[in-house]
């Protein structure tokens, strides 16, 4: 079983691992092959003439797929290129051969390894473990133009002239001889071949001499936030993970990663590489194949007319019952398990069963009146295993002791986890290729449904529900009532349901924070403490403050965990606002370590894009002067130094060791922090300052 | 306040007509459409439904459910979105075919109809995406012409992209605002939607909405959002 594919010199070479090592095979005879379907026989008849002429096709033939979940097979052109970056091009041709939508091209963007595993029904799983070693180059030594003069190979850290440093690593990973590599940058490999003293056609990191760029860097907007793509290079014989790029690295693990490249059969480098979004496409296309089914080019499929009505009421979104603000004591959540992926497969909701022709007089979703097709469709096929695989992964994560297996079946839960959470909001995305709205809108409106069902139970049975939103709902119990036992309606939730209604835990008191600006709660701003933590366990959970915000510095974070703590012990505003006052003290003093005042943003446009002056312009306009240039979505680490200011020295880059820091600024972060803590008790930041003012030491009130 | 119901404090909304009626409103305003929709809707019979091909979310069904009369009037709008240009193309196209087999409908409209051909995505060439547009804006004009039907489209911007879009329409309708409230200006009327208040623009939703109660007694819809048989006489045209 191939681990890595590599398309060069008009072959294919298939690198397996074995126990000893790795072996490689030369596959001469493979050819990629894209689908074109026409309205009728004759037109494909004409399609497959203007075809043949083509330098690029080997050959062409009429066969059977199915061009869509329901359809029955109808003959279409398969047509095989001779070289993997034909397909695109052919593929172009022939849609702008004829008027638009007259042909429809299929198979047509598939990444290169998973077209090949696909075509040639090769399963990519590694067949032990890979080995991996690690080369981490800093932004700033990319970012020089002569090349890299000091970076780490696994633990050890080389430095020397570039073409030193290039040859050193070349030995290096031709004596550890690793399956992967993990770089903290892919734009290392041509640094280092262009560094490299030899000529660049003899210099090898990979098992054969030699790098290839598969793609440019590119900006993309997925699920509306906005992501930066480096360019990707591959090295024959290894498979690269780019640190820079990678979602399953970072979320899951490893393992994680493996058990997706088996799920998704894309091979280990491009399932690191691959969103979420891409896995899950993937793995639907390989359900695809298996049915006769071509993946189309472009979705021509479009919604069916619904009323304005209709709409309105699935616009609405997901079950939401808004946050009853302030301190509660004696509070519990219960959770309906994987409620989106549990909510398709029971209730069998695929693109292709919603809205179905065959059964249009049916009205099974409640409040759109859709029909579901009693034919059981393809996404709960395909969920069904990734829900029942990751429950009994968790259970035997209950089980194990061995720190090793834990870890690695932690890293196979989360990645699962990921897929599930995902699958809902992949349906509503225009762009998925197997998307569809319309079994997006079904899915949310039986979720709406099940929790306002889950609301009703629950109050009947003597508790009030203080907060609900998505699958959670968290109860106190109602005064003069008697309660049935949480566990006992639980069950009988789950029960009526279909899907698990979980009794997640217990809390000593959860405070639910308002918006900043008015009385009304924040939907997903809440902190709590735990009465049922275990050992190892953080006895408070926080959602949505400051403390859980990705740019929000150390400092920062730690003070609002012990103003948490603080209230936790005294239930009052005025011991919070005592602690905030020692803390802003420090920052005063500038007794505060300036890296534990790091802001770490995410850019969200280019350098030239901003038109105001920000705090990130600044930064970004600081690090283009260093020669390092951010893109949106990467990340930008700096200290606020001089907020008066509007040049770039406004701020200092995390990297150039700022020794400074500008108070008053940080003063406002923590008072923010403080307000989030105190405001579910009824104390807003003029409640905090007042408070502060009043205080003996006067002379604190100006940074706050 | 102005009294409502006395024939002339309705304010005159132009009445729709068979043809293409391209539809030029200042900042992507969809509330005079949504108006001319609802109040074309409340002249015709109660069956069928009018057909609205969205993008953009152009339909806001949160401010059209606001705007309308009633409840009922809206199941008689049908809507269906589009997110790529193939399937605004592919929705197009089904409407065309469902129309010319039988498929009745009081009125097509097509908002930002060049909106998604800008922006291809999938490798779509520019050259390719326009002439999607083109064949699209063909489709819409043939139901217009085959079928008797009023098709209300709008566009994103006056330049050569959407030019077919302008040479397809036998009719222009012009909207903007003045001091005095919104204009529609076309070769044949020149109308003022009455102003609401003190002569301030007014081109929020609330606006619209008292435009459309104000005419609502001339069609007087009963509680159980039934229409009574027409008896109406409408505005200048
Ligand atoms: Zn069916």
């Amino acid at each position: 079983m191939p681990y890595k594919i590599d398309y060069l010199d008009g072959e294919v070479l298939e690198w397996s691992l074995t126990k000893e090592g790795v072996t490689c095979e030369h596959i001469t005879d493979y050819t990629p092959s894209l689908y074109i379907s026409a309205p009728s026989h004759d037109d494909l008849v004409d399609v497959r003439g203007f075809v043949t002429r083509l330098t690029e096709v080997v050959q062409t033939e009429l066969e059977e797929w199915r061009t869509g979940w329901r359809h029955t097979p109808e003959t279409v052109l398969r047509i095989d290129v001779d070289d993997i970056a034909d397909v695109t091009s052919v593929a172009s041709d022939l849609r702008g051969w004829d008027v638009p939508g007259t042909y429809k091209c299929y198979n047509v963007d598939f990444s290169r390894e998973f077209r090949y595993c696909l075509e040639t029904d090769t399963d990519p799983t590694p067949a032990r473990t890979p080995s991996t070693l690690r080369i981490d180059a800093s932004e700033s030594e990319l970012a020089r133009g002569d090349g890299i003069r000091s970076l780490t190979v696994g633990d050890d850290s080389i430095e020397g002239s570039p073409a030193a440093v290039a040859e050193t690593v070349a030995s290096r990973v031709a004596t550890v001889d690793p399956d992967v590599l993990v770089l903290s940058a892919s734009s290392i490999v041509p640094k280092l071949f262009e560094a490299a003293p030899c000529n660049c056609n003899e210099y090898r990191l990979g098992r054969r001499p030699g790098y290839q760029r598969l793609a440019g860097q590119s900006t993309y907007e997925s699920y509306g936030n906005v992501g930066h793509s480096p360019a990707r290079y591959n090295l024959p014989g290894r498979a690269i993970v780019d640190e820079s790029n990678t979602f399953l690295w970072h979320e899951a693990n490893l393992s994680g990663l493996l058990d997706m490249v088996t799920r998704s059969r894309k091979p280990l480098q491009e399932a690191a590489w691959a969103s979420i979004g891409n896995l899950l496409t993937a793995i639907q296309i390989c359900e695809a194949r298996q049915q006769d089914v071509l993946t189309p080019w472009n979705s021509w499929r479009h919604e069916q007319f619904k009323s304005a009505n209709q709409l309105h009421e699935a616009d609405r979104g997901g079950f939401i019952f808004s946050p009853d603000v302030g301190l509660h004591e004696d509070v519990h959540e219960l959770d309906f398990s994987s409620l989106y992926p549990n909510i398709i497969v029971t209730r069998n909701l695929s693109p292709e069963t919603v809205r179905c022709e065959c059964h249009a007089e049916r009205e099974d979703v409640p409040g759109l009146g859709y029909a579901v097709c009693e034919d059981p469709g393809y996404l709960p096929d395909v969920l069904r295993p990734l829900i029942e695989d990751r429950d009994a992964i968790k259970a035997e994560i209950r089980e194990t002791d061995a720190p090793e297996r834990r870890h690695e079946l932690e890293g196979k839960s989360e990645a699962i986890k990921w897929i599930l959470v995902s699958c809902f909001g992949y349906q509503g995305f225009s762009n998925a290729k197997f998307g569809r709205i319309e079994c997006h809108e079904a899915i949310n409106a039986y979720a709406r449904e099940i929790l306002l069902d889950a609301k009703a139970i629950l109050e009947s049975n003597g508790w009030r529900v203080v907060h609900g939103i998505v699958d959670s709902i968290w109860v106190t119990p109602m005064e003069g009532e008697t309660q049935t036992p949480l566990p006992n309606i639980a069950s009988d939730i789950s029960e009526r349901v279909g899907i698990r209604f979980e009794y997640e835990g217990e809390f000593d008191w959860v405070a639910f924070v308002p918006l900043r600006t008015e009385e009304s709660g924040a939907l997903t701003k809440y902190f709590g403490a735990r009465a049922d933590a275990t050992d190892g366990e953080s006895r408070y959970k926080f959602r949505g403050i400051e403390v859980r915000q990705r740019s929000t510095p150390p400092f920062v974070a730690e003070t609002q965990k012990e103003l948490v703590e603080t209230l936790d012990h005294h239930r009052t505003p005025e011991a919070v606002c005592d602690v905030l006052q020692r803390r802003l003290t420090e920052l005063r003093r500038s007794a505060v370590d300036p890296q534990e005042l790091v802001v770490d943003n995410r850019v969200s446009k280019r350098r030239d894009a901003y038109s105001r002056a920000t705090r990130n312009a600044a930064a970004l306009e600081r690090a283009a002067a260093d020669g390092i240039e951010k893109y949106p979505g990467e990340s930008l680490a700096y200290v606020v130094t001089d907020d008066e200011k509007r040049s770039r020295e406004r701020v200092t880059l995390a990297h150039e060791t700022p020794k400074t820091y500008d108070a008053a600024f940080y003063a406002d972060l923590l008072v923010r922090a403080a307000e989030s803590v105190v405001s579910p008790l009824g104390w807003r930041e003029s409640d905090i300052r007042e408070y502060l003012s009043e205080q003996t030491d006067t002379s604190l009130v100006r940074f706050c | 306040m102005h009294s409502t119901g006395t024939r002339e404090d309705v304010p005159e909304l132009p009445q729709l007509t068979a043809g293409v009626t391209l539809v030029e409103v200042d900042e992507q305003a969809i509330a005079p459409i949504q108006a001319l929709v609802l109040d074309h809707l409340l002249l015709t019979e109660a069956t069928p439904t009018a057909r609205w091909i969205d993008v953009f979310d152009h339909i806001q069904t949160r401010s059209l459910s606001k705007l309308a009369p009633s409840r009922p009037i809206l199941d008689r709008i049908q809507v269906a979105r589009a997110f790529t240009p193939f399937q605004h193309f592919a929705l197009v196209e089904d409407l065309a075919a469902e129309i010319a087999s039988g498929g009745e409908t009081p009125l097509v409209v097509a908002p930002a109809l060049d909106g998604l051909y800008r922006e291809p995505d999938g490798n779509l060439s520019s050259q390719q995406a326009s002439t999607l547009l083109v064949r699209a804006v063909a489709k819409l004009a043939g139901i217009a012409r085959r079928h008797d039907v009023p098709v209300v489209l709008t566009r994103t911007r006056d330049d050569e992209f959407s030019a077919p879009i302008a040479r397809a329409a036998n009719s222009v309708i012009e909207v903007t605002d003045t001091r005095y409230g919104p204009r529609f200006a076309s070769d044949e009327f020149e109308t003022l939607v009455y102003p609401v208040g003190n002569g301030m623009i007014q081109t929020t939703l609330a606006f619209w909405q008292r435009v459309l109660e104000a005419r609502q007694p001339i069609h007087a819809i009963d509680s159980s959002g039934h229409e009574p048989t027409m008896e109406v006489a409408h505005g200048t045209n």
